[in-house]
């Protein structure tokens, strides 16, 4: 991490801290699914960005995390302090199996075997209605509380959700400036030229893969802890199509973009839902999707770093234009 | 007195692309400190063995040794046992500055890890040290080559590949190229060079293999080289 991520950290955590002061609860409802997201979103910023690997099946990471959470809790009576690691876990579990066959290959099998994964992970939740109660769900999960002398509710979601994002960051932001972060940085360049010093760009893969399923677990552990009621429904293919347009609009070249892409989709959703059948009466979901498909469409072509690299270009050039007047000075001093 | 090992040996190697023959029952054997220039006209199938001997390609027919025993079936395994190229078409790390370029070949060969200060040497070993920060599009072309040298060199290989090292240099690149070359023989690392370059080729070089139409057609010391009828009907295209 550089220091400039030290502090940038530092300063989100003492925001995410204050924001119950002065938010209201629709705001921190924001903020809390933010989180949420944007654990999931690094993990596809690390596998996209670094090792140039495609998932369209995250949302079921996500949603296993979420089940295994939700139903160790509610069935067998564990502490969510306990079911919450044990989500991530599984997701973990299944990003290495899946994983493992298909990195040995060349090409996009990634994406094909992570959206097949998807379909029969909805399949599943279905179907096996006596352990997943099937469409209708279940609800009455169990919370996790923090030791804190704070009240309850949303609050209490923030810090939890919050302390898990933070953490997420801080690891993922530490691991592309180490030794790790270099090798799949490399692997995702070039392949043959990474395999020819030594690097196994299968088990590389693998690995980025794995932890990339694990943070979309946690989050969907940490979903199921906040939400209290599961359904298949939301864990679909658009939902991996969502966090896939997160991860771009942030910027894949960034862990910042995880967070920045999460948040700004997560507002834009909240707007549009709340805006939309004013600006268009009669309008439904789907023209969210439309817009949403413009949006990556756009960013894509106009600005493929996203918005991190937006912001990172503008304070290049704030910084090229300070400096200007000092280099403009240089022939009349030397004059 | 016995002879010493070959470093890599290919043995009766074929490597055919559908119907097309690109290698035909090549031999080659490369022994410990020396440098072997592979020359050969255009699609003679010099980066086709260069390919087979590194383990991007398989052969089809035959089989390649790597001091003694079968080559590794893939590319990591031969270059953690002492092998590693350059290439034709560059393959820097474009994300990764100069010195983080040569810092992941320090850290692919062991676990973790290493000392920014040790991988310094090896741009300083190519006169990058002071591009240790820019990123390989911001360097000339030619600099970029000697980064993926830098690069190959920071892994101490016991064989190197070079396919084509001094295209696009200068002549005073080329100079100290050839100069570099020769202090490799010296430190012990074996080199097999492809080089259209027949000067800079022939300078460094202790032995020339020539291949036309994916056949080795000869196998000479250097001075002999450019006397040989084998080779000028190669080259020039005459029967």
């Amino acid at each position: 991490m550089t220091r400039g991520d030290v502090t940038a950290v530092g300063v989100l955590a003492a925001l995410i801290a204050l924001a119950p002061l002065v938010a209201s609860g629709y705001q921190l409802s924001i903020l809390i699914s933010t989180g949420l997201y944007g654990i999931a979103t690094i993990g596809l910023v690390l596998l996209v960005g670094l090792a140039r690997q495609v998932s369209l099946g995250h949302a079921a990471f996500f949603g296993l995390g979420a089940y295994v959470s939700g139903l160790l809790a509610t069935r067998a009576g564990i502490s969510p302090w306990l079911t919450i690691p044990a989500g991530a876990l599984a997701a973990m579990a299944v990003a290495y199996v899946v994983g493992r066959p298909v990195l040995r290959l060349h090409g996009h099998y990634l994406a094909m075997a992570t959206l097949g994964l998807g379909i029969v992970f909805q399949v599943v939740l279905n179907e096996w209605v006596d352990l997943t109660r099937g469409p209708s769900g279940f609800g009455s999960i169990p919370t996790a509380t923090l030791p804190l002398p704070i009240a309850g509710g949303e609050t209490a979601s923030l810090y939890l959700v919050w302390l898990a994002a933070l953490a997420v960051l801080a690891l993922s932001l530490w691991l592309v400036r180490s030794s790790p972060g270099r090798a799949l940085r490399a692997i995702g360049d070039s392949e043959v030229a990474s395999e020819l010093l030594g690097l196994h760009t299968a088990d590389w893969k693998l690995r980025v893969f794995t932890l990339s399923g694990a943070y979309a677990g946690l989050a969907g552990a940490l979903y199921a802890n906040y939400v209290t009621f599961l359904s298949p429904q939301p864990f679909g293919f658009i939902f991996s199509l969502e966090l896939l347009v997160m991860a771009v609009v942030g910027g894949l070249a960034s862990v910042w973009g995880g967070m920045v892409g999460a948040f700004t989709l997560v507002v834009l959703t909240e707007t549009l839902r709340r805006s939309l059948p004013e600006w268009l009466p009669g309008s439904s979901g789907e023209l969210e999707l439309v817009l949403f498909g413009v949006a990556l469409a756009a960013m894509v072509l106009l600005r493929p770093t996203g918005l991190v690299g937006l912001a990172a270009a503008g304070l290049g050039r704030a910084r090229s234009l300070r400096a200007a007047p000092a280099t403009a000075e240089e022939p009349l001093h030397a004059g | 007195m016995p002879a010493e090992p070959a470093v890599v040996e290919a043995r009766g190697v074929w490597r055919e692309f559908g119907g097309v023959v690109a290698l035909r029952d090549v031999d080659l054997a490369v022994r410990e400190g020396e440098i072997v220039a592979l020359i050969g006209p255009n699609g003679a199938g010099k980066t086709t063995l260069l390919n087979v001997l590194s383990c991007v390609l398989p052969p089809t027919r035959g089989q390649v040794l790597f001091r003694g025993r079968p080559l590794p079936g893939r590319p990591h395994r031969a270059a953690r046992a002492g092998l590693t190229r350059t290439f034709q078409d560059l393959q820097l790390f474009g994300s990764l500055s100069a010195l983080d370029n040569v810092l992941v070949a320090r850290e692919a060969r062991g676990k973790g890890a290493v000392p920014r200060g040790d991988a310094d040497r090896f741009l300083e070993t190519v006169g990058l040290a002071r591009r240790a920060r820019d990123h390989p599009d911001a360097l000339p072309f030619g600099q970029r080559r000697l980064l993926e040298l830098a690069r190959a060199l920071a892994t101490e290989p016991m064989l190197l590949l070079l396919d084509e090292p001094a295209a696009g240099l200068s002549t005073p690149e080329r100079t100290a190229l050839a100069e570099r070359l020769c202090g490799l023989r010296d430190v012990g690392v074996t080199v097999l060079l492809v080089e259209h370059d027949l000067e800079l080729a022939l300078g460094v070089a202790d032995r020339v293999v020539v291949l036309d139409q994916g056949v080795k057609i000869a196998d000479l010391p250097p001075d002999a080289v450019r006397g040989d009828e084998r080779v000028i009907a190669a080259y020039l295209g005459v029967a």
